[in-house]
């Protein structure tokens, strides 16, 4: 009797413990019907002056957006025509690059982007609105001085957080915006997101920023570029740190790897900036918490007259240090 | 002449013997058992055709025009009517003790028309707590917010919240008063149970409608909860063990008859989301407590406390590091009540208290390494702390005339964001703080409210006046309300309610990616106060010999001057500027229509809720100025909840709910740029989520013991297991594999599918157990 009551008891709790587990977390497909939308023109363009590495790979990508459900995921759009306009003048109408997927600049070494000036694109492509958008370059904004502290946080992983502490003076009178990117092999191309290092800041102007992740969201990686403004300090002397992952290894030991680290402290433009925290804070509002549901719907800033993307200017200051093999612990 | 003389002092003797002069009566009504007051309770002349109900404090004052005839009817749900005959007072001052259980079906007729026909209120609904503990519930937790969502015009909100969306308002423009003092946030555990503990609790009413004078600094309702007082006359407690939380609740007489003491707290049982293994830890515990002196016959004094928190978070420790991450945040009050009766026809209540609200996020990182220490704090504090001084007064000015006045003076203390950051490295200490500046408000107000009972025709008018200042900023508001009441017949009255309110204070939420987190805003020079009109119209009647009660009521609510978040935009960080992170200018539609049918007596009780409503908003820089449907816009409503007790040992209850399915903004294109998909919708709020239906059950066996009672409870949550809209989100399921080789070595990776939407749900079948008891 006492065995069949244990038995009866266990099952029961069992059986309990199922319905419990499998009343959670259901998902059930939902099919809806979307209102049919004409495609509008996606640009995805940036400046920087000429005189920067950068400025000699520069172009305008061209694609197309689709209905959510579309199965069709890229499109490129190579027979438009692109028209680009310097302080209102017309220069050039832009080729496409198919070796590189480019509407390309056409321009030689006394030709290309200058601060200061405003540049234009005009855009037609058959089947879609015509699109319009205008951006300049700002000034550089010169990093004073940048410390490196190789081993300054280890993360409950194991990993090796490297510390860059960075001065810089902020020009008044202006709104300023600025983007800090972290390169830690040189022969990468500087401007491929791809080549970016995580980083991460306890700065509260930084961690302030609507894209910038909880800590309580376990799931986020950390971004791979640090976007503020100049609200709380505005002509100021400003010296911030923040922290980036080094290249580095394991034999019994752990080691930071020799690199040399490329410090980019970009001066942007107000659609760069809001483009791109738009961007990043989209992104991590359409990933799913089972907490707090969805994030709230948000839509990516464009300066794009009747289509999707950015075009949109910067200026940077690099600055590049040599950081030897180092040893953790 | 001696004969003329004999006969007037006969005829004055005889009405001195037999008849006595009109004059106001005034007591108090109280639970025979317990001694607690009842708030609420009927007091009717039935020959007069007049009445009164007891005040918040238990409190009556009537007019006795002819005693020789007056029959006093004394009535309170879930207990015996009185009557008493008027001749028979000798005293001005009666105080009536009403015993637990049924009346007698004639009593019960008279007692229904009164709780419902012959009152000028709109839109309020009063539940007995001992009703509330009967319905099916979550967890094995009764909680007397989520009975109120299963009224009409209230809901929750979404699965398992605890708010209250009352009439398309929405959760921060709720009023909601614990012992007469506001509580900021009255959710545990994401909204599942709210920090209402029902064993602590004497009495609940919500007002829906136009809420009178006394009332104000709020928009939508009042949600009034009066805690139990305490056992005047004998020990007593109870207590439960459920799944999620267990509590206990202690009474009694300090001394007999004269002072008493309650004292109840709650937390979780088990550690939530460690249960199944590791995740971060969640705790909540609540205490009610309270003292109650009887000072003198005309003095009473009151003491109540609440303390509740929540936290949430992790701490991991290795050999190198060390991280803790914590979110905390609860509410404390305290009050200090006292009520003098100065006279038969005035009766006073003073209220000193305070109440706090914050939330804290806490984060501390160590590293120790041979030739590296290194040392983080971050804490963030948010909140508000309130001060306040209020005074009502109830004066019966003539027969069938009271005259309610009263002030108040809140001293508000905004903390929008105390930062402390503090870094040390290699024992040298950096310390760096930044903080938002605390933000004192002064919020005055001073009400007259006008109650006349003309038999056939009730008014309750009244006018408030609020000061609001703020830094160099005032605000003035005037806010009429009326509530009209006409007896058509005997059975049946035709109301109409009108009332103006205004609202000093924002609630701003932050969503997204993060834990949310409430911050209370108050109006600024550049963020004016929210504002409301509401009419509403309807009848009440109760029918087949008072067994029914039905009303029906239709509104139309005007918002104007809300706040909302810019697309994008939060909080964290920006509270220098939160003002340029706000939409404001924001208006609100709101209309609708509620139908309540309840059954109040016999083995079989139970309401039927239905609700035809709708809620839009409007802002000029949200949705390119078109108006778009509120979050929560639900255009049907129904709520069904039966109650049987089958006998002494044995009831059960069957709640159904269904609701139209909550709008949602859903994205309409893609595309992609550098190298990520980004989702672009076109409005908000255009699409609905699917319809939510449920339904629930709950048996109760109770059972009386050697030490008193106790009760085996089992419900069962959404028992055809309906699979309701938590929220939705879009997915690339892995739909085939692809095999490569890398290193010598078989590499499968996923092939992501086509997009799709998917629909995200909480509880389905959802059975829970609780043991509770009484002695």
């Amino acid at each position: 009797m006492v065995n069949n009551n244990y038995i009866s008891q266990s099952i029961f709790f069992c059986a309990f413990l199922a319905f419990f587990l499998s009343s959670c977390g259901k998902e059930l497909e939902i099919e809806i019907e979307i209102p049919a939308n004409n495609p509008k023109l996606v640009v995805n363009s940036t400046l920087v002056p000429y005189s920067l590495p950068g400025g000699k790979y520069l172009g305008i990508e061209l694609g197309s957006s689709t209905s959510i459900f579309d199965t069709v995921t890229h499109n490129s759009i190579i027979d438009a025509s692109v028209l680009l306009f310097k302080n209102n003048d017309f220069i050039d109408t832009l080729q496409y690059n198919p070796d590189n997927g480019l509407y390309s600049f056409g321009y030689g070494p006394f030709e290309g982007p200058s601060i200061g000036d405003k540049y234009a694109i005009q855009i037609f492509a058959e089947g879609y609105e015509q699109v319009w958008a205008e951006t300049k370059i700002p000034e550089e904004v010169e990093i004073i001085e940048a410390n490196i502290i190789p081993v300054a946080f280890i993360n409950d992983h194991g990993g090796v957080w490297s510390e860059v502490v960075l001065t810089f003076d902020d020009p008044g009178n202006f709104n300023n915006y600025y983007e800090i990117v972290v390169v830690t092999d040189i022969s990468d191309y500087l401007y491929d997101p791809e080549n970016y290092s995580y980083l991460f800041s306890h700065e509260s102007f930084i961690t302030g920023e609507s894209y910038y992740p909880s800590p309580l969201r376990f799931d986020l990686k950390e971004p791979k570029r640090l976007l503020f403004n100049d609200n709380s300090f505005n002509g100021e002397d400003v010296t911030l740190s923040f922290y980036y992952y080094p290249p580095q290894f394991m034999t019994d030991k752990r080691f930071i790897s020799h690199h040399i680290v490329s410090v980019q402290l970009r001066n942007i433009t107000e659609e760069y900036y809001l483009f791109k925290t738009s961007f990043l804070q989209s992104l991590y509002n359409q990933k799913e918490d089972i907490l707090y549901g969805m994030g709230e719907p948000l839509n990516v800033f464009s300066n794009i007259e009747n289509g999707y993307g950015i075009f949109a200017g910067f200026n940077e200051s690099i600055v590049q240090i040599l950081i030897p093999e180092t040893i953790v612990d | 002449m001696k004969i003329f003389c004999l006969s007037v002092i006969l005829i004055c003797f005889s009405s001195f013997l037999n008849g006595q002069e009109p004059f106001i009566l005034s007591g108090y009504v109280f639970d025979s058992n317990t001694g607690e007051v009842l708030s609420g309770a009927n007091v009717f002349d039935q020959h007069a055709r007049r009445g009164t109900s007891t005040n918040f404090y238990g409190f009556f004052s009537i007019y006795i025009s002819d005693p020789n005839n007056a029959m006093l009817l004394f009535s309170y749900v879930g207990y015996k009517d009185t009557i008493i005959h008027a001749a028979d007072i000798h005293e001005k001052n009666l105080n009536v003790r009403l015993q637990p259980g049924l009346s007698m079906k004639e009593i019960t007729i008279e007692a229904s028309r009164q709780s419902i026909v012959n009152r000028a209120e709109s839109g309020v609904i009063r539940l007995p707590v001992n009703e509330v503990s009967k319905l099916p519930n979550l967890f094995g937790e009764v909680d007397i917010i989520k009975a109120f969502q299963q009224t009409p015009g209230v809901q929750s909100g979404g699965e398992g919240k605890s708010e209250l969306i009352v009439r398309g308002g929405s959760p921060d423009q709720n009023l909601i008063l614990l012992d007469d003092v506001p509580l900021y946030y009255v959710s545990h555990f994401g909204g599942f149970l709210s920090v209402f503990n029902v064993d602590a609790i004497s009495d609940a009413k919500l007002i829906k409608g136009s809420f009178p004078a006394r009332y104000g600094g709020r928009l939508s309702s009042v949600l009034e909860i009066r805690m139990k007082d305490g056992n005047m006359n004998q020990f007593a407690g109870q207590g439960m063990l459920g799944l999620i939380s267990s509590k206990i609740m202690l009474e009694g007489p300090i001394v007999k008859g004269t002072s008493s003491y309650m004292i109840s707290a709650r937390r979780n049982t088990l550690p939530i989301f460690q249960f199944f293994g590791d995740g971060p830890k969640y705790n909540f515990y609540d205490i009610n407590a309270k003292l109650n002196l009887i000072a003198s016959n005309r003095d009473r004094v009151y003491l109540s406390f609440y303390n509740g928190i929540d936290a949430v978070g992790f701490e991991e420790e290795t050999r190198l590091t060390y991280m803790k991450q914590q979110a905390r945040w609860g509410n404390t009050m305290g009050a200090l009540r006292w009520n003098r009766i100065f006279s038969n026809r005035l009766f006073a209540n003073t209220t000193f208290a305070f109440s706090r609200y914050h939330y804290l996020n806490l984060f501390e990182n160590k590293n120790q390494l041979d030739t590296i220490s290194r040392h983080l704090q971050n804490n963030i504090l948010t909140g508000i702390n309130d001060w306040f001084l209020k005074s009502d007064l109830s004066y019966t000015l003539l027969p069938g005339y009271d005259l309610k006045l009263g002030y108040k003076s809140i001293r508000h203390t905004f903390f929008p964001n105390h930062q402390e950051f503090q870094l040390a490295v290699r024992g040298k200490q950096q310390v760096r703080e930044s903080f938002k500046p605390d933000i004192t408000a002064w919020n005055h107000s001073v009400y007259v409210e006008n109650d006349l009972d003309l038999r056939w025709f009730q008014i309750n008018a009244g006018l408030r006046y609020s000061l609001f200042s703020v830094s160099e900023k005032r605000y003035n508001s005037l806010e009429p309300r009326i509530i009209l009441n006409l007896l058509l017949a005997r059975d049946i009255s035709l109301k109409y309610a009108y009332s103006q309110n205004r609202q000093f204070i924002h609630l701003l939420s932050y969503s997204g990616a993060g834990m949310p987190a409430d911050y209370w805003m108050p109006s600024t020079k550049s963020i004016g106060p929210a504002n409301s009109i509401q009419h509403s119209i309807g009848m009440a009647s109760s029918f087949m010999d008072g067994v029914f009660e039905l009303s029906l009521e239709a509104y139309v609510k005007t918002l104007n001057d809300l706040i909302a978040f810019k697309p994008g935009k939060s909080l964290v960080g920006h509270l220098d500027s939160w003002e340029s992170l706000v939409e404001k200018d924001g208006k609100g539609h709101n209309y609708g229509t509620e139908l309540f049918l309840q059954k109040k007596t016999g083995k079989s009780t139970g309401w039927l809720g239905i609700t035809w409503s709708r809620a839009f908003r409007e802002f000029n820089e949200l949705n390119q100025g078109k108006i778009f449907p509120y979050s929560y816009d639900r255009p049907l409503d129904i709520s069904l909840v039966w109650n049987y007790d089958w006998n002494e040992n044995v009831n059960f209850s069957f709640a159904w709910n269904y609701g139209t399915g909550y709008p949602i903004t859903l994205y309409t294109e893609k595309y992609m740029i550098e190298g990520e998909e980004i989702y672009v919708f076109d409005k908000i709020n255009s699409f609905r989520m699917r319809d939510y239906h449920r339904l629930d059950f709950a048996l109760n066996f109770p059972a009386k013991t050697r030490w008193g009672e106790r009760n085996w409870s089992i419900s069962i949550y959404n028992i055809y297991n309906r699979r309701n809209p938590y929220y939705y989100f879009y997915d690339r399921k892995i739909t085939e594999f692809q095999t490569t080789e890398v290193n010598g070595v078989q590499v499968h990776t996923g092939i992501p599918g086509d997009l799709k939407l998917y629909q995200r749900s909480l509880f389905g079948f959802f059975p829970s157990f609780g043991f509770s008891f009484k002695f």
